[in-house]
């Protein structure tokens, strides 16, 4: 009699236990550049990158006793439903990071830099440029501003007129479709580097 | 990591580093609490995550319960009781219909009856078979019987969040060799929800099963969770 009271971790089969921090260690790079080439924003694939990373982190039990591509395709499988819940929401969910009190702050110029570099943004952005003509009017706008000319939300607010939510909704369902676009190009996914 | 790799990244590493780290020395810290605080902090858990259970261990008085639906067998017999969210609390009972078992699912909030839900045909002692217990905007409650190699069952919403609710297996009372079970599903909406059946080691022994898919076929058993 009694109910669920502990949370037993699985038994590995067969490969020796890994810790999380070298799971993170290991995925990290990789999973940023999966959302960067996504979302072309490196502040929004940072907190993509870090909300899966803490979910991942609290359901981690889940990972044991998974041979390795398992667990990758686990983690890209909360990688996409955060991609997606950024799309229809233009916000990066905070939920887990906010349980875990982990810390997220500015971001530096030359981290920025490397950031851009390591997701090949810069390339991408001259594909971004020419696929924009297939978004509708306001998507167009919307991600023009926020992409092409690197605005801030708040500002790319200011210019379409609407408040900084509906930026925020914008840019990211513009980006959604080109993501779709840019896919079926063969533009998208791996940085050239 | 690559000097190629911007800072926060770094950083990042760092804070799930010390989470780990934390989560290791409160491992130790149980250890070493000896069996009395293992035995507290497991109380603890259950309360905060699943609702206590209380054992039943005699034959309950139907008499009152014919208007909730309940078949009306002299030998029904409770097998557990416990809490819900929305302060509800539960009884799982259980009754031979001739050839076959009944399980009840009887619901109650403030000695109000909410409402009950019962299978009875098809079931087995020793497999898995399950039925839901609707409860309006509260989330629903899912029971059932588990084979005997299976300590646990959990349900992870894939949908909405990864989260998740867990029940252990519960004895039947003297007299009645099987396993039972009831957990909350984590939200409301089932349509996410997928069933898992852990071993004692926390090994999966059968699943994740689509809830609704196993809803659909609930009714006849499940077969037995074949050994990985």
């Amino acid at each position: 009699m009694g109910q669920a009271t502990t949370d037993t971790p699985g038994r590995e089969t067969g490969t020796p236990a890994e810790s999380f921090p070298d799971f993170y260690r290991r995925h990290s790079g990789a999973l940023f550049v999966f959302f960067a080439r996504r979302v072309i924003d490196v502040e929004v694939a940072r907190d993509l990158t870090a909300e899966t990373f803490a979910q991942a982190f609290e359901h981690r039990h889940r990972r044991h006793g998974r041979r390795d591509p398992d667990a990758i395709a686990w983690l890209y499988g909360i990688a996409r439903h955060q991609l997606s819940r950024y799309w229809r929401r233009g916000r990066a969910e905070r939920k887990a990071i906010r349980r875990l009190g982990i810390q997220l702050g500015d971001i530096a110029d030359d981290d920025l830099d490397r950031a851009v570099a390591l997701a090949d943004l810069d390339a991408l952005r001259g594909a971004v440029a020419s696929a924009l003509e297939r978004l509708s009017e306001k998507e167009r706008s919307a991600v023009a501003l926020r992409v092409v000319k690197g605005l801030s939300y708040p500002e790319v607010a200011r210019a379409l007129g609407v408040r900084e939510p509906a930026a925020r909704t914008r840019v990211a369902r513009g980006l959604r479709h080109l993501a779709h676009h840019l896919d079926s190009e063969g533009a998208d996914v791996q940085p050239s580097s | 990591m690559s000097s190629r790799h911007p800072e926060f990244l770094d950083d990042l590493e760092r804070q799930f580093a010390e989470l780990s780290a934390g989560e290791a020395a409160g491992r130790r810290r149980r250890r070493h609490a000896g069996r009395a605080g293992l035995a507290v902090a497991a109380v603890g858990l259950c309360l905060a995550s699943a609702g206590a259970v209380a054992a039943v261990t005699g034959l309950i008085d139907i008499s009152g319960d014919r208007s909730a639906g309940l078949v009306g067998l002299a030998d029904r017999a409770g097998i557990a009781s416990g809490t819900a969210s929305s302060d509800r609390t539960w009884l799982l009972s259980t009754a031979r219909n001739g050839p076959h078992t009944c399980l009840a699912l009887k619901i109650e909030s403030a000695s109000r009856l909410l409402g009950t839900s019962e299978i009875c045909g098809g079931i087995e002692l020793g497999q898995f078979n399950a039925g839901t217990a609707p409860q309006g905007s509260s989330r629903p409650l899912l029971f059932g019987t588990l084979p005997e190699d299976v300590d646990r069952v959990r349900l992870v919403d894939v949908d909405v969040d990864v989260t998740e609710t867990s029940a252990r297996a519960i004895d039947g009372p003297a007299g009645l060799a099987g396993r039972f079970f009831v957990v909350e599903l984590p939200t409301a909406d089932p349509r996410g929800v997928r069933v898992e059946l852990l071993r004692a080691e926390g090994e999966l022994a059968r699943g994740p099963i689509p809830l609704l898919q196993l809803l659909r076929t609930s009714i006849a058993p499940v077969s037995p969770p074949s050994a990985d």
